[in-house]
């Protein structure tokens, strides 16, 4: 991936690691290390969704959360708009961070219970210093319909809203700054059907009046489907496989992504795919698998993919199409 | 429910189909939790109106339960064998020597390698995953006639409950137990029941064969959300959505419950629920759609 001189990139990952020190023994002392994010490179194309799909504990929640830097990296690099974001005074930081913004799975733990929603999303606008006073109640309103809620609730509380409602308020939140950039940690895995295709269509509809551009983290592959233009595979801190949406999904290419493809229950079940049952658990991500991280689950292990660790190829040639898999590469 | 069936309730947060399960094996919290008026007749006799004492050799024994958190359900100081081998001493009255024998024999039908092991271990040292798998085994230490399922795969990602699913199915078909899937996933309905209730709003607006409710929904709720959920098997569309909001369930209404968010309300709707009435021999609808009340009444 070495088109970050192309202008229409936005954001450029670059061997980005995140390790956790784990704690133990008689004085706590760092005994080990949970590799969460472990060498994952990427880019996000301006306008574009990039969904990052993968089961708990692969990570991907801590890569949105080192992105938006959230959390410092261990070791590698992030751009956006071409320009570093660690590394640089917090002053700086500020400016840019303006621009980027993240958005929480739980509607509930996300707002503060004790302010109003004309302080919830007001307080963005207070701490850069753009609104005051009666402007910041008149761009509250703006916000509140932009999201498709009414004015008129600028002085209730978040408890007297419903999962969906909260979630439109999180969302005229994060819109308070005029990003350009949006991580979505999750964004509707804790509503329900009904309410969640209400938040999908929002999403969809943002993005295309105010040219966002989304990172949208979910472990839900019909979700991420329905939204993503392209999608990566995460597996144990690991890009596996990313590829156009379309490509992904009809042509799966990792034996993981054929798994979890495989696993969704469908509405209409066909009875020509089999269903790959994968045997066993996630293994921890304090001790990762030497060679491939999925050699210890996978049903086309070779000998190689016990000791070699593949990298992300372009599959039969094709440049949008990677895939880490020993069986593309040997 | 007949007997060896295996029966769906789908329905959203709210709905009652949580509680419509604890109150078939009568684990309602007491006292704000009350059953008004029915009857629960399992095996022909009215499970309403026997003593604790002989619902304590129903529950767990004929009829057994699992839950949507395998984290929660177990108890954390005590061994999975412990744990195992209780459900089989409360109901098979058999040794705890032999138990332990029997334990690794449930673990081992449940799918969980090296089961002379995991019996000395506790829960926090099993994932999500195996933990349902114990919770799986110790509901059918006693050769159940019911199992009921609630959310059991809604905590757990989407391998480990194909996994489960397919345990689900394996064991129905090995043992001959009925099945109650309550789930709000409708892909897990598609993939592991012959029959649906649809609910909302406390009531079933809905019942029918799974394929035909996928295929042919008839009620407006069923319909809107089939509609409003993104398919991995289809064409990308825009998400139907379906106005307004779920009632609270301590908001009486009257007439029909999903009226106020139904664009094909009339009057009649308003003022009576709908009665459910049979389409064929598998099918039943709450709707005035279809009947020559709603078709007199003016559009709204």
């Amino acid at each position: 991936m070495n088109n970050s001189l192309t202008g229409d990139v936005l954001v450029e990952v670059r061997k980005l690691v995140k390790h956790f020190p784990v704690a133990g023994g008689l004085f706590s002392r760092t005994v080990d290390y949970l590799k969460a994010v472990d060498e994952v490179s990427f880019n996000i194309k301006k306008g574009e969704t990039l969904g990052i799909v993968g089961e708990s504990g692969c990570g991907k929640s801590t890569l949105g959360r080192v992105i938006i830097r959230l959390l410092e990296p261990t070791s590698g690099e992030v751009l956006f708009r071409g320009q570093k974001i660690f590394g640089i005074p917090r002053k700086e930081f500020q400016k840019l961070r303006r621009d980027m913004q993240i958005m929480f799975q739980d509607p509930y733990g996300s707002l503060n219970p004790r302010m109003s929603v004309e302080k919830i999303i007001g307080e963005p606008l207070e701490i850069h210093g753009i609104a005051k006073g009666s402007q910041r109640i008149e761009r509250v309103k703006e916000l509140l319909e932009v999201v498709g809620l009414s004015p008129s609730h600028i002085h209730k509380y978040p408890h007297m809203f419903s999962g969906g409602q909260r979630q439109r308020i999180g969302v005229a939140r994060t819109l308070a700054l005029r990003p350009i950039f949006m991580i979505l940690d999750e964004p509707v895995s804790s509503l329900d059907v009904s309410t969640q295709s209400q938040i999908i269509n929002l999403f969809e509809d943002l993005q295309e009046k105010f040219a966002l551009t989304y990172l949208f983290i979910s472990h839900d592959l019909s979700v991420v489907k329905h939204i993503s233009d392209r999608v990566g595979v995460m597996y144990l801190g690991q890009i596996v496989e990313m590829a156009p949406v379309s490509k992904i999904f009809s042509h799966p290419s990792h034996p993981y992504t054929k798994a979890l493809l495989s696993a969704i229950p469908k509405l209409k079940p066909d009875g020509s795919r089999k269903r790959i049952l994968l045997t066993g658990d996630l293994p921890s991500p304090i001790h990762v698998p030497k060679g491939c991280r999925f050699h210890t689950r996978c049903y086309m292990k070779m000998d190689i993919c016990v000791s070699h660790e593949p990298t992300l190829m372009p599959v039969d040639g094709d440049k949008e199409h990677l895939v880490a898999c020993n069986l593309k590469t040997s | 429910m007949k007997k060896g069936e295996s029966l769906g309730i789908v329905g959203e947060s709210g709905c009652g189909k949580s509680v419509t399960a604890l109150s078939l094996m009568r684990l309602l919290p007491s006292p704000s939790g009350k059953i008004e008026d029915g009857q629960i007749l399992f095996e022909g006799e009215d499970i309403l109106k026997k003593s604790e004492i002989a619902m304590r050799k129903i529950r767990g024994k004929k009829m057994s339960m699992i839950f949507q958190e395998p984290m929660t359900s177990l108890n954390p100081v005590l061994t999975i064998g412990r744990q195992v081998s209780e459900a089989l001493e409360e109901h098979q009255k058999l040794w705890q020597r032999c138990n332990m024998g029997k334990s690794i024999e449930l673990l081992k039908k449940v799918g969980i390698s090296l089961p002379e092991r995991r019996v000395l271990e506790y829960p926090h040292q099993m994932s999500g995953g195996m933990r349902q798998r114990i919770m799986i085994a110790m509901a059918i230490a006693s050769n159940p006639r019911l199992l009921i399922a609630d959310e059991p795969t809604t905590a757990l990602d989407v391998t480990i409950q194909a996994q489960i699913l397919e345990l689900i199915k394996n064991l129905r078909r090995e043992f001959g137990m009925a099945v109650l899937m309550i789930t709000h996933n409708f892909g897990v309905i598609a993939e592991i029941t012959e029959r649906v209730l649809v609910m909302y709003a406390g009531k079933i607006v809905e019942e029918a064969r799974v394929e035909e409710i996928l295929q042919d929904p008839k009620h407006p709720y069923t319909t809107g959300l089939l509609a409003s959920i993104p398919r991995i098997d289809e064409k990308k569309r825009r998400l139907h959505v379906i106005e307004g909001s779920i009632p609270n369930p301590s908001d009486f209404l009257t007439g029909c419950g999903f009226q106020p968010r139904c664009k094909y309300a009339r009057e009649i709707c308003l003022k009576h629920q709908p009665p459910l009435r049979a389409l064929n021999g598998t099918r039943h609808l709450s709707c005035w759609i279809g009947t020559s009340e709603y078709s007199e009444e003016a559009q709204l």
